[in-house]
């Protein structure tokens, strides 16, 4: 992995074998410690956790508001994800930065990172920037960094800019990948919507990458360990993502989420993991960057 | 990583999985030598399976003309280039590695992902010979000079499939009933890892929906005892659809094991490859043997003496005029005199057909338009 000397909070290398470690520890690990002194040569009043501040009021939907500027921005160090074949060659973001912010119904985060390049068509051999905010299903207990395991279920919330587009502009489909393809009258053209979906077997099977109808760029999802990502029945996930010179993302979930989902409150201290996807870089499923579990706390 | 057994290869490999073998597997024999190309196998599954908006490049079964058709471009080049130059210890086993042995840190298997652009052209190179055709050039040898040859192509519905090995979600599954190979529909998230596992290239991206689909061996066919329509639609009669035995087993009986097993006359299409495919191919007899060597393993040329003596062996020529004679599927065969008969899987008759058809020979010359014919019988 990149380390970038200088920054105040350098990645730190965590091996495998201090990762599986600190899958069931905080993550104020002794790294992460040595980062903190140094910074407080620099700076005044530390952040040592990432603090969703309580905020009066609607939470803002817009990456741009200014009530984000409430939250004090908690950088993230990613690493390739390198447990489970395959994964990425190299590490194609180095950082995340995250506020959050809770009005004691519902906990918003904002997460930012630079990217030169806005990936959000999903096609043949092209895939899509993506972020992901992981939670514990039980606050008290800190899953395995595995995505969860058994017993230790956590909620996950993907967003992903190609359903950023889907929401932003109307379902993106080839048409929007391929604008010069040649085409026949379309299925939906010749016998009308409902008919015309046996055409499509993804939709047929109620596969929530196929919807039509997106409402949300945000999916909330289950999963009990690596590869059994499994998106939640009940969606109450939303956000926004917004690209400047980098990504603005916004993603949103009720404190009391329901069945499988994170069960937050105010006051409450638990912890919270990122992964980036950067769909240029090949980016995809568990060719990721990953951060280890952060504490996050929730202002009563 | 677990050791399996793949019989193509005369040996153990390294396949990320324990992969027990299905209860039974479907599998397929084509007649290289037969194909016309006419693409009729290719337009039935095609209208049959993916005429929707988002599969419109997507051909699960596609015919091309070697050496220089490829769908998508360039596959089984790009394959021969990651695996080598191909070493067998004789006959029997092979020397080098798999596309799961020798995949590179971090990855379960050896592959690449088409662009978009790569399957843009489903019909490059066809009809176009290996080398330029001089004035007055004419074939009188074997194998041809000048030559192409069609390769029909379809989903192997491989024993240790590529495209199940690299799914990091389990969305491909084998199934245990008949070992056709599936894409889960509801489970996939779109990653292409199976795209770019995948030897033959034979899983494609759906640009609508957003996931990949896959041959399906057109299975509400083959549950039904019917054999897939890319088979029952095929003019050139190339093609049978049936079960293969396991590779402790044999039954002369069945179609697919006699032309596998008891001649040996069809053969797995880059079995270096090591999924162990269940399509099996009898090589074309024209193209020139290194090309086919690379291509079918070292069994090419027994393979090919057999086939060319079909005429001294009743029960190959009686099983080969049963292929395209009945739409459903052929457990057993047998030969008696000059009938070959097909049977279902309770022993009933399906079809009984001659092993020599009656021709008739027309004169040379036709008299009442003055003009030679072309085709006399
Ligand atoms: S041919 Fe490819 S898609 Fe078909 S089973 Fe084998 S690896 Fe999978
Ligand atoms: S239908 Fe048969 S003869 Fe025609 S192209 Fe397909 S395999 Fe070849």
């Amino acid at each position: 992995m990149t380390v970038e000397p200088g920054t105040d909070q350098a990645p730190t290398p965590v091996g495998r074998r201090g990762f599986l470690k600190a899958a069931g520890a905080v993550a104020a690990s002794t790294a992460v410690a040595t980062a903190i002194a140094a910074r407080e040569l620099t700076r005044p009043a530390p952040a040592t956790h990432l603090v969703a501040r309580r905020h009066g009021g609607e939470l803002p939907g817009d990456p741009d508001d200014r009530a984000w500027s409430r939250g004090r921005p908690w950088a993230v160090p990613l690493m390739v994800q390198n447990m489970v074949p395959p994964h990425a060659p190299e590490l194609a973001v180095t950082e995340l930065q995250v506020r959050a912010l809770h009005n004691g119904e519902r906990i918003a985060f904002l997460v930012e990172w630079e990217d030169d390049d806005e990936d959000a068509v999903d096609a043949m051999a092209r895939f899509r920037d993506a972020v992901a905010v992981q939670l514990p299903v039980d606050v008290a207990v800190i899953p395995g960094i595995t995505m969860g395991a058994l017993n230790q279920p956590v909620h996950i919330m993907q967003w992903r800019a190609a359903w950023q587009r889907d929401v932003d502009l109307g379902r993106q489909g080839v048409q929007e990948a391929f604008p010069n393809r040649f085409k026949d009258a379309p299925p939906e053209e010749l016998m009308g919507e409902e008919a015309a979906t046996q055409f499509y077997p993804a939709v047929v099977a109620k596969n929530p990458m196929a919807r039509r109808d997106r409402t949300s760029p945000v999916e909330d999802l289950s999963a009990v360990g690596f590869g059994s990502l499994t998106a939640q029945d009940e969606q109450t996930a939303t956000g926004r993502g917004v690209f400047e010179r980098g990504w603005h993302v916004i993603l949103s979930t009720p404190l009391a989420a329901g069945e499988h989902k994170t069960s937050l409150r105010p006051g409450v201290t638990t912890s919270v993991a990122f992964a980036v996807w950067d769909g240029g870089a090949g980016n995809r499923g568990s060719r990721k960057q990953w951060s280890n579990w952060t504490e996050l706390e929730l202002e009563g | 990583m677990a050791e399996v057994f793949n019989w193509q290869l005369g040996r153990d490999m390294q396949y990320p999985f324990e992969a027990p073998r299905p209860k039974r597997q479907i599998a397929w024999v084509f007649d290289t030598n037969k194909c016309i190309a006419c693409q009729t196998c290719t337009v039935a599954c095609k209208s049959t399976w993916t005429s929707g908006t988002g599969q419109e490049y997507m051909l699960w079964n596609n015919v091309e003309t070697k050496p220089y058709g490829f769908f998508p471009q360039g596959w089984d080049v790009q394959l021969l280039d990651r695996l080598g130059v191909v070493k067998w210890d004789g006959d029997q086993t092979y020397q080098g590695q798999t596309i799961f042995e020798s995949a590179p840190a971090g990855e379960r298997v050896n592959g690449w992902l088409p662009m978009a652009q790569d399957w843009m052209h489903p019909n490059v190179g066809e009809d176009e010979p290996a080398g330029a055709v001089e004035r007055g050039t004419y074939l009188d040898r074997l194998p041809h000079d000048t030559w192409f040859s069609y390769l029909a192509r379809i989903c192997n519905h491989c024993t240790y499939p590529a495209c199940v090995a690299a799914c990091p979600r389990q969305a491909i599954y084998k199934r245990p009933e008949d070992g056709i190979v599936l894409v889960d529909q509801s489970r996939c998230r779109g990653y292409q890892e199976c795209v770019a596992a995948c030897p033959y290239k034979k899983v494609m991206y759906n640009n609508e929906t957003r996931v990949s689909e896959k041959c399906i061996a057109c299975f509400p066919k083959i549950e039904q005892g019917y054999q897939p329509q890319c088979v029952t639609s095929c003019i050139g009669r190339i093609r049978i659809a049936s079960f293969i035995s396991g590779p402790d087993d044999l039954d002369p009986k069945r179609p697919v094991d006699f032309l596998v097993k008891v001649r040996k006359v069809a053969l797995p299409l880059y079995p270096q490859a090591g999924t162990e495919p269940n399509v099996y191919y009898i090589p074309p007899i024209h193209a020139p043997r290194e090309y086919l060597h690379q291509m079918f393993g070292p069994a090419v040329d027994e393979a090919i003496e057999t086939y060319q003596n079909i005429k001294n062996d009743p029960e190959l020529l009686g099983l080969m005029m049963l292929f395209g004679s009945t739409e459903r599927i052929m457990h057993s065969f047998s030969v008696d005199g000059e009938i070959a008969t097909g049977f279902d899987e309770q022993g009933e008759e399906l079809v009984s057909v001659p092993l020599r058809e009656p021709t008739f020979i027309r004169e040379f010359f036709d008299d009442v338009h003055e003009a030679y014919l072309h085709n006399i019988t």
